[in-house]
């Protein structure tokens, strides 16, 4: 039961069948997941809250662009998400090892450090919207018609793609494996170390430059790929589509607790759930209020997330 | 034209104002940018019914009072979740300008506006914050607020009120930033929701990073190099986004005072080798 050849199914607005709005929010949900999970950990292990996360984003959906244009032959869509996710964690990288890894070895106190790498995160985020702006040939691109379609199924009276299928299984799958490696491999507690106190960590013998830069590459990754897919399910890339992105991913990490995955999870979907019902059958407008009164609510009652902080997360 | 220039000279002077007084005090809000729309929205909105002088401090009035209503229900964050939630209230405030149609004209924004501001008015404001800034971070305050920054533990038991100083703080930015919103429409006669937001913030960070945010000295010293950028880079054209980026992360990563640090740093140095010379002569 599938129609392939059509393009984004259940992105119409004005569709008010729930099953379509359900749809349509578990594929948002996994797009915030994909995005925030990279920004909860940094947040979490790093004390790095990276405001260049919505430029990576966007430049991993444009950069596959680029290499549309250039080359001029269609690639399947997993194809381009890995090369989306290799530019993002390139960019993330390089941002570790160039720009926050000097600042905090140099910084005199924690709280100096944690401003200046925000204030720099900053200004590096300015430069790829920059370069995206100069290179665009248009205000929206979009992808070609054969990478972007996607086969429909009917599922009762439900209609999902397969790409919308993919988003939320791969984001529930990432997000489950990274999971484990955190609370499972030694590596993971090598990062929990870090997360608790990177001097200690540091002399205990753990690899904190090189598992700092490996966190930030995941990180990346995740932001790359999920811009792709983010843009592959709304046909659409633009150059300022990560800033309303990261008002989104504060309330979902603040939702579920910094540092926290499971948090991410849930404060995801929940967010998601809010937003595409409250868009559907109350006002449009308030698609970017409901993430700032969540983020106001949840700091002001529950500042440590909705679910506490799990025991790995810094004391 | 000149006047223009002298005029979002001043503006971004007091932008930088207000990022100065949250980066000396340690207090992440970021929400001047956010005050910024406020004032500005505040000011073009009313600045045809009434004489500008109202208009202004009606903007910078109605500001102050969110800023409070914000800084008392943020009074409990420290650091990054401060920075965070006071950035996420900075991008509401663009999509409210989008959204609210209405009100703000949406997308197209407004236009119009009289253009009433002369060098001699914004001058005077900027006097006047100048003062203000000056009197706040001066000798005990600029103790109070260097020890806040530092360690507020030990601020707090030295006596020094901590959470007030905080509060204080974040609106005393809020108020410059929805000052120099207040006056942006009224030099340029046209007001737009992207003004504010994002770019905004890299302004505001941008003028202190470069100056230096020890004193108010630091943002006239970045605003006149961020005034004159444009002039400068006339060469990379639309790539001066990019510039400006690098510029805010080189400057945080070596040269973290501004300018007035190197200026410090070169000043004892040179000092340092007179007084050696002195010394290999005199033996």
């Amino acid at each position: 039961m599938s129609s392939p050849g059509a393009t984004g199914a259940n992105n119409s607005r004005t569709g008010r069948d729930v099953l379509g709005q359900i749809v349509n929010a578990l594929t948002l949900g996994g797009i915030y997941l994909l995005f925030a999970t990279g920004l909860t950990l940094s947040w979490g292990v790093l004390d790095v809250l990276n405001l260049a996360h919505g430029s990576i984003v966007m430049f991993g959906a444009f950069s596959t662009y680029l290499l549309l244009q250039a080359s001029g032959t269609v690639l399947a869509l997993p194809v381009l998400t890995l090369f989306a996710a290799a530019v993002g964690a390139l960019l993330s990288t390089l941002l570790q090892l160039l720009v926050f890894g000097p600042i905090r070895r140099r910084a005199a106190t924690r709280g100096q450090a944690e401003l200046s790498v925000l204030i720099a995160s900053i200004g590096a985020g300015l430069i790829p919207v920059a370069v995206a702006l100069n290179l665009a040939d248009a205000e929206v691109m979009n992808l070609p018609r054969e990478t972007a379609s996607t086969a429909i199924h009917q599922l009762g009276p439900a209609r999902i793609s397969t790409l919308q299928i993919a988003i939320v299984v791969l984001a529930l799958v990432l997000t489950g494996a990274l999971a484990w490696w955190i609370s499972r491999t030694s590596s993971g507690r090598a990062l929990r170390t870090i997360a608790f106190d990177p001097t200690t960590a540091e002399q205990l013998g753990v690899p904190v430059g090189r598992l700092s830069a490996l966190l930030m590459a995941i990180s990346g990754a995740l932001a790359g790929g999920s811009g792709l897919l983010l843009a592959a399910n709304a046909n659409a890339i633009a150059p300022h589509m990560g800033d309303g992105l990261l008002l989104k991913a504060f309330a979902v990490v603040v939702l579920g607790g910094v540092g926290s995955i499971g948090g991410a999870v849930i404060g995801a979907f929940v967010l998601a759930f809010a937003e595409t019902f409250a868009v559907a059958y109350v006002a449009g407008e308030l698609r970017d209020v409901i993430a700032f009164a969540l983020i106001l609510l949840v700091l002001v009652l529950r500042p440590q997330g909705l679910i506490s902080r799990v025991s790995w997360q810094r004391a | 034209m000149n006047e223009t220039l002298l005029m979002t000279g001043l503006s971004y002077y007091l932008i930088g104002l207000a990022f100065q007084v949250v980066l000396r005090s340690g207090v992440f809000s970021l929400a001047a940018a956010g005050f910024w729309g406020i004032g500005a929205y505040t000011c073009a909105l009313t600045v045809p019914h009434l004489a500008w002088p109202i208009s202004v401090l009606l903007a910078v009035a109605v500001s102050a009072v969110l800023a409070v209503v914000l800084a008392a229900t943020l009074g409990r964050l420290r650091g990054l979740y401060l920075g965070m939630a006071t950035i996420a209230f900075d991008l509401l405030i663009v999509s409210l300008a989008f959204g609210w149609d209405s009100l703000t004209g949406g997308a197209l924004g407004l236009y119009g506006i009289p253009r009433e501001a002369s060098p001699l008015m914004v001058g005077a404001f900027a006097a006047v914050a100048t003062v203000v800034v000056a009197m706040v971070q001066s000798r005990a305050g600029g103790r109070f607020v260097d020890v806040l920054r530092t360690d507020e533990p030990l601020a707090r038991s030295l006596g020094v009120e901590t959470g007030r100083l905080r509060v204080a703080m974040a609106v005393l930015s809020g108020v410059l930033g929805a000052l120099a919103g207040a006056l942006t429409p009224l030099i340029f006669g046209v007001l737009g929701p992207e003004e504010s937001g994002f770019p905004l913030v890299v302004l505001g960070l941008m003028i202190v990073v470069i100056g230096g945010s020890g004193s108010w000295v630091g943002p006239a010293l970045g605003a006149l190099v961020v005034t004159m950028l444009p002039e400068l880079l006339r060469f990379v054209e639309e790539w001066r986004d990019v510039v400006y980026g690098a510029l805010v992360v080189v400057m945080v990563l070596f040269a973290p005072s501004g300018l007035i640090g190197l200026v410090k740093r070169g000043q004892t140095a040179l000092r340092r080798r007179s007084a050696d010379e002195s010394e290999v002569m005199t033996t």
